[in-house]
């Protein structure tokens, strides 16, 4: 019981990773990256042929690139290193001319090509066969099952700390305002200056690597990663976590990734079998389709909602007269002085706000000389 | 201030805008009227970088802009509001205001990471003066509201106040009192005096001609695509071309 819920919450903080990454690029900027898991399937290669040698002679003939044998936190990066490169590589290619529904149609796509490319290409990846006798990570080859799982959980779990960090860093700053703009009106983050390219470049390369380093870390749990383990389906199996979880909401991806793939998806793997060996895996997806469509229909916003700043809800601040009833003259402003620290990005500081004429009251909420 | 110069843009082989010249002036309240269909939308999107003409230039403080893309317009200190106010839903009024200053630091993705305390004291002021704007708008009491539960006319003072906060040298409303109750059409028309009176140039396209008689210090008038003519409110109602372009006579 012990080495299940160990295995459970290995696999749980592994997807969790990929959930919070998918969630910066859906959830943060709106954008649809249908082959999700393509990247953490490229993660999980790049992770074993970085840090395998020389193909093992037990498992029979394998093919495979590189052969670099580096050290595994060496591997988990380039992983993460390739899979943003390649996000980057996609979308620099797409970005100009495609937005929201098209692009998510080219992703598809990519997802397609490169499943095909690496299934039928057998230098690169052995193939549809796959890739065999990935190395044990720490001292995994001299330890029992559930040591080895205990520790993966450990560097797992420090991974996901980090993620989370950087989604919710990105969430409060101006970088997550602009994200969110863009997935709600991109046209109206672009008539305020917003560079709305840059801003979803860099999510997708975010989320990219964080998609890279699980596939990494799968590689290095399960030793062996073939085609069929990043069918299309499991791309969506992340989305319907992220969706029923809460969209925009870190905690939401978190409890996504627990709730749906863990608990409808993993724990079904336990069951007894009974009747054709398919039907479990059919009722696991039916099961999942269900669920996303009983919170998008009764819960759209999913289990935890995007959170509203509470930063912004900070002190008592004067309030404006009440609708329909403009102020007469002067007065209708009182503000106490900005911060003096403010001033990049053409904002100079200025002195205090005077409730004078309409001319001070504007120079004195713009901060800037109108000349 | 803003130049516009045989401006000509077609959506396929309908020319919306065709040839349209004139000029705004610094620091006054130009209005834009005419039928509809006259290309005064497109003439906005033309200018606010959302569409590249097919002739003719855009020139904005001796600065050629023509074509330059909604981004690079914008950071010129050319900033619009849009005929339906497309207010960001899911995010608070406050955060929609917010949004719109420019120069931020923090929304670059490594600033955002490592450099929390130098856009934290941007963030501060930003909200600061967003409060400020929003007051003076009389949005102080929804402030914190999900912007997507405003009511109309509030929308039309949130997109108002955010184009505010983007500190424009030019704003362009498009519509700002349509479909308002008639008291904000009077609070919106009283805060844009004060606006140009600051020192900001508007232009401004309504049909409401009572809205535009208490803002406008000139107007233009546009027909099937091309200047009719210039001149006072009362001048261009007198106008015997723009009589004929209302009544299609």
């Amino acid at each position: 019981m012990a080495y299940f819920l160990l295995d459970l919450l290995a696999l749980g903080c592994i997807n969790a990773i990929m959930v919070v990454g998918l969630n910066l690029q859906y959830g943060y900027a709106g954008v649809l990256n249908f082959t999700y898991y393509t990247f953490v399937a490229l993660g999980a290669y790049v992770a074993a042929v970085t840090t395998m040698g020389a193909p093992p002679t037990n498992f029979g003939v394998e093919h495979y690139a590189l052969q670099w044998a580096l050290p595994w936190p060496v591997g988990l990066l380039l992983a993460g290193t390739a899979a943003a490169v390649a996000g980057l590589l996609m979308l620099l290619l797409t970005i100009r001319r495609l937005r929201s529904d098209y692009l998510a149609i080219v992703t598809v796509s990519v997802g397609f090509i490169v499943w095909n490319f690496i299934t039928n290409y057998i230098p690169l990846f052995d193939g549809s066969n796959g890739i065999f006798g990935i190395p044990y990570i720490l001292n995994g080859a001299g330890v029992d099952e559930p040591t080895y799982t205990a520790e993966i959980l450990a560097i797992a779990a420090m991974i996901l700390a980090g993620c989370l960090w950087v989604s919710w860093r990105i969430f409060r700053s101006p970088f997550g305002r602009v994200l969110r703009a863009v997935r709600e009106d991109e046209i109206v983050a672009e008539s305020f200056g917003k560079d709305t390219r840059a801003a979803k470049i860099w999510v997708f390369v975010i989320g990219s690597f964080m998609a890279g380093v699980a596939g990494g870390l799968l590689a290095f749990y399960l030793t062996a990663w073939s085609p069929a383990a990043f069918l299309p389906e499991e791309s969506f199996i992340l989305f319907a976590a992220l969706v029923i979880g809460g969209s925009g909401n870190y905690w939401g991806a978190l409890v996504g990734a627990f709730v749906i793939i863990e608990l409808l998806s993993e724990i079904s793997r336990y069951l007894p079998s009974f009747g054709h060996a398919s039907v479990i895996g059919a009722g696991r997806a039916i099961l999942i389709g269900v669920v996303l469509i009983l919170i998008l229909q009764f819960r759209p916003e999913g289990m935890l909602p995007e959170r509203r700043l509470r930063w912004y809800r900070a002190r008592a601040l004067p309030t404006g007269p009440a609708q329909g009833a403009p102020p007469a003259g002067t007065g209708a402003l009182t503000a106490a002085p900005l911060d003096p620290s403010m001033g990049a990005g053409g904002m100079p500081a200025t002195g205090e706000y005077r409730s004078a004429g309409a001319r001070d009251r504007l120079r004195a909420i713009f901060r800037r000389d109108l000349g | 201030m803003l130049d516009i110069r045989d401006v000509g843009f077609a959506y396929g082989g309908a020319w919306a805008v065709d040839g349209c010249t004139f000029v705004v002036p610094k620091a006054r309240v130009t209005g834009l009227v005419g039928p509809n269909g006259a290309g005064k939308s497109t003439l906005i999107e033309v200018v606010s970088g959302g569409l590249r003409p097919r002739r003719g230039t855009v020139t904005f403080d001796g600065e050629d802009i023509t074509g330059l893309g909604r981004t690079a317009v914008a950071r010129k200190g050319i900033i619009r509001t849009f005929q339906e106010a497309r207010i960001l839903g899911r995010l608070p009024v406050i955060e929609n205001v917010m949004l719109a200053a420019q120069g931020q630091v923090g929304e670059s993705a490594l600033w955002s990471l490592f450099g929390v305390r130098r856009w934290q004291a941007q963030e501060t002021a930003l909200r600061q003066r967003a409060d400020e704007l929003l007051s003076w708008l009389g949005l102080g009491d929804v402030r914190e509201r999900q912007a997507g539960t405003l009511s109309g006319g509030q929308r039309r003072l949130l997109d108002m106040a955010r184009a505010l906060m983007a500190g424009p040298k030019l704003l362009l409303l498009d519509e700002p009192s349509a479909g308002v109750f008639p008291t904000v059409a009077h609070l919106i028309a009283v805060r844009v005096r004060e606006i140009v009176a600051s020192g900001i140039t508007v232009l401004v396209v309504a049909h409401n001609m009572a809205f535009l008689g208490e803002i406008a210090d000139d107007v233009v008038v546009m027909a099937q695509g091309k200047v009719l003519t210039r001149g006072t409110l009362d001048e261009v109602r007198a106008h015997q071309a723009v009589i004929a372009a209302y009544l299609g006579t």
